[in-house]
């Protein structure tokens, strides 16, 4: 067990007496301690879990619940860690960044409180899951898609304010977001957008309102907590048609990310499509060792020997067309012609792919919304189910492209890593998403990708690249990223938070936002 | 400590149980239907996704590596108890990460470990 820390600053009792007050306020057995908390850790941590304890943790039933549980926190000085699913994995899962913080678990907040076809939004609650509101959606035969991240248990409101994506075309979930109810620091409830004049029914259809736009300053932050959310669902369209393009050379990576620019910025490829390497694929139905059994990246035999196995290419492109017929027809007439230029290309409708498991099979479901965990199975690579998301964002860019995989396939290398890798294509810009995959049994392993992502996060800053979210472990180093004309923008985040939650209560930490009480020590 | 708690999440993975967990184990009881419902249903909700037959399904898949297809699937498994499914429901195990008491309750956590330990022979009595 790790020790117990409590919060910095606060004695026993009041701790105790503030614990008493939660169990008043949830119910008894809503306020977990002790050998309960076993599951509040971060499963796939790289440092020492005591530096992420937490002493207690609370799950209020209704946002009322929640205002009451803040005002006892601002009361005793109690910090709160927020979560939803608590599915935050690769990141921190459910574990605070600041031992000794109590976490307020939203899990229990799980009603789907209104679903409009018409117009095609829901209304969450944080603790509604991808599985929930899809099965809800399926149960009730309504004509709407969700989004879906991998894998599909983590929540659709927690999802979008960490900004997360997934992959059709409403896959940028923060995009998809419109309207919040949010429980401030002080206790008082407040809703944004259309939500704060009291007879509008725009709430979700609406994202702006009146005045100042507050809701991205509820997004990866630490200044509310999320009671309600609204985001948009994608009416299911007349036609859907998925598709693998893979290609077979390394250095393909550059022309493949070129020729999607101009597909991407005109709305050719209409959905969040992503390239994905090798590894990343091959993961979903095999593990290293069964092409590899000794130190050190995988040897380009081995790297070959897996292509033919899965019929893969070294780099794998999976998008789909939605629509009527003829739309898709032309979609994927420009689509096909422009990377037909990439010699070796190959292009594969799921019905074409020979294996029962095949990946394309399955993200022939994720790309219309069907949430699955499927693509968990990469996380086995080594064994021990170790992995941590670094992503470092650039432009949509051949060469930037090549320079990233280049660093990050090299410093992994050096360090007995693979490199598994997706880039999802966004409107603009690539999410370079690597997951370092180790076994998290072996503490030498741990130490070692915990070396090595402090030192991909330096080096990507220092070509221009920052990551777009990162693990607890690694916030601080991240914000000290961001850190143009005297780190003006964590100065602006920080005078926020001490205007917002000026006892510091809420998330310390998160983001690498610490409230005036621990920025010293943060 | 933290030794024991990994030597323990091997034991789902591992041929034997670790003699804790065995001497923890009380003898099976009898399951009523309702309760065999309940907690397929919970199982279902929380569980199948990863631990369902056929393809997709990481856990069925990884547990099919590491003990072979006969013990990879877990609602057809003889050889769950209710300790070790407490132990690996709230703590993880490799890449399965824990599942909290706000997600599945202990009295749910009790009827998906009734569910999937039905399949266990009954107690033989002990001899003196």
């Amino acid at each position: 067990m790790t020790p117990l820390t409590l919060p910095p600053g606060l004695t026993e009792k009041d701790f105790n007496d503030a614990l008493a007050e939660f169990r008043r306020i949830v119910g008894d057995q809503y306020v977990f301690t002790g050998d309960a908390l076993s599951a509040y850790r971060d499963p796939y941590s790289i440092e020492d879990d005591s530096k992420f304890s937490t002493p207690a943790a609370v799950a209020p039933d209704t946002a009322e619940q929640v205002q009451a549980v803040v005002k006892v926190a601002n009361q005793y000085g109690v910090p709160l860690w927020t979560i939803s699913a608590g599915k935050n994995h690769g990141y921190g899962g459910a574990a605070p960044r600041m031992a000794g913080t109590v976490v307020l678990d939203l899990a229990r907040m799980n009603r789907i409180l209104e679903i409009n076809v018409d117009s095609g939004y829901a209304l969450l609650e944080p603790g509604v899951t991808y599985f929930d509101l899809y099965r809800y959606i399926q149960e009730k035969g309504l004509k709407l898609w969700l989004d879906v991240p991998d894998p599909g248990w983590g929540s659709v409101v927690g999802n979008a304010l960490e900004r997360g994506i997934g992959y059709t075309p409403y896959g940028d979930h923060f995009m998809m977001q419109c309207g919040m109810e949010v429980v401030l620091a002080n206790g008082e409830v407040m809703r944004t957008g259309m939500g704060a004049m009291p007879k509008s029914n725009a709430w979700q259809l609406f994202k702006y309102g009146y005045g100042p736009y507050a809701d991205g300053i509820f997004t990866q932050s630490n200044y509310g907590i999320v009671t309600k959310m609204g985001i948009w669902l994608m009416p299911e369209p007349p036609g859907y048609r998925p598709y693998m393009i893979s290609f077979q050379r390394e250095e393909d990576l550059e022309q493949v990310i070129d020729v999607l620019r101009p597909l991407k910025v005109n709305n050719i490829i209409q959905n969040a499509a992503t390239l994905r390497s090798l590894l990343l694929v091959a993961g979903i139905n095999a593990t290293r060792s069964q092409y590899h059994s000794g130190p050190g990246p995988i040897p380009d035999s081995a790297a070959k020997k897996i292509m033919a196995d899965q019929d893969i290419g070294m780099w794998n492109f999976y998008g789909a067309l939605y629509g009527p017929p003829p739309l898709m027809d032309v979609l994927w007439g420009i689509t096909r012609d422009a990377f037909a230029s990439i010699p070796g290309a190959r292009f594969f409708t799921p019905e074409e792919r020979r294996h029962d498991n095949d990946v394309l099979k399955h993200r022939a479901l994720t790309m219309r919304g069907v949430p699955r965990l499927t693509e968990y199975s990469f996380v086995n690579w080594v064994g021990g189910g170790g992995h941590i998301g670094f992503s470092p964002v650039s432009p949509i860019n051949g060469k930037e492209a090549m320079q990233q995989y280049i660093m990050v396939r090299d410093r992994l290398a050096q360090y007995g890593f693979d490199y598994l890798s997706v880039f999802a294509i966004g409107w603009r810009e690539l999410h370079h998403v690597i997951e370092l995959i180790f076994d998290r049994r072996d503490p030498e392993e741990k130490r070692k990708a915990y070396e090595v992502f402090g030192i991909m996060v330096r080096e990507a800053a220092e070509a221009g690249y920052g990551e777009y979210r990162t693990h607890i472990s690694f916030m601080d180093q991240v914000a000290k990223t961001y850190s143009w004309n005297d780190h003006a923008q964590l100065k602006f985040q920080q005078t926020l938070k001490d205007a917002l939650d000026p006892k510091g209560i809420l998330s310390p930490g998160k983001q690498g936002i610490w409230p005036a009480r621990y920025r010293q020590g943060g | 400590m933290r030794r024991t708690i990994h030597a323990l999440a091997l034991v789902l993975a591992a041929a034997w149980m670790p003699t804790t967990l065995q001497a923890a184990a009380p003898p099976a009881p009898p399951v009523a239907a309702a309760d065999i419902a309940a907690g397929k249903s919970l199982f279902d909700r929380w569980c199948a996704e990863c631990h369902a037959p056929g393809h997709g399904h990481p856990g069925t898949q990884q547990l099919e590596r590491l003990r072979g297809a006969k013990l990879a699937e877990l609602e057809s498994r003889p050889d769950l108890t209710a300790a070790l499914i407490r132990y690996v429901v709230r703590n993880g195990q490799n890449a399965m990460p824990a599942y909290r008491p706000s997600e599945i309750s202990d009295a749910g956590l009790e009827q998906i470990s009734r569910y999937l330990g039905r399949n266990q022979p009954p107690a033989k009595p002990r001899r003196r």
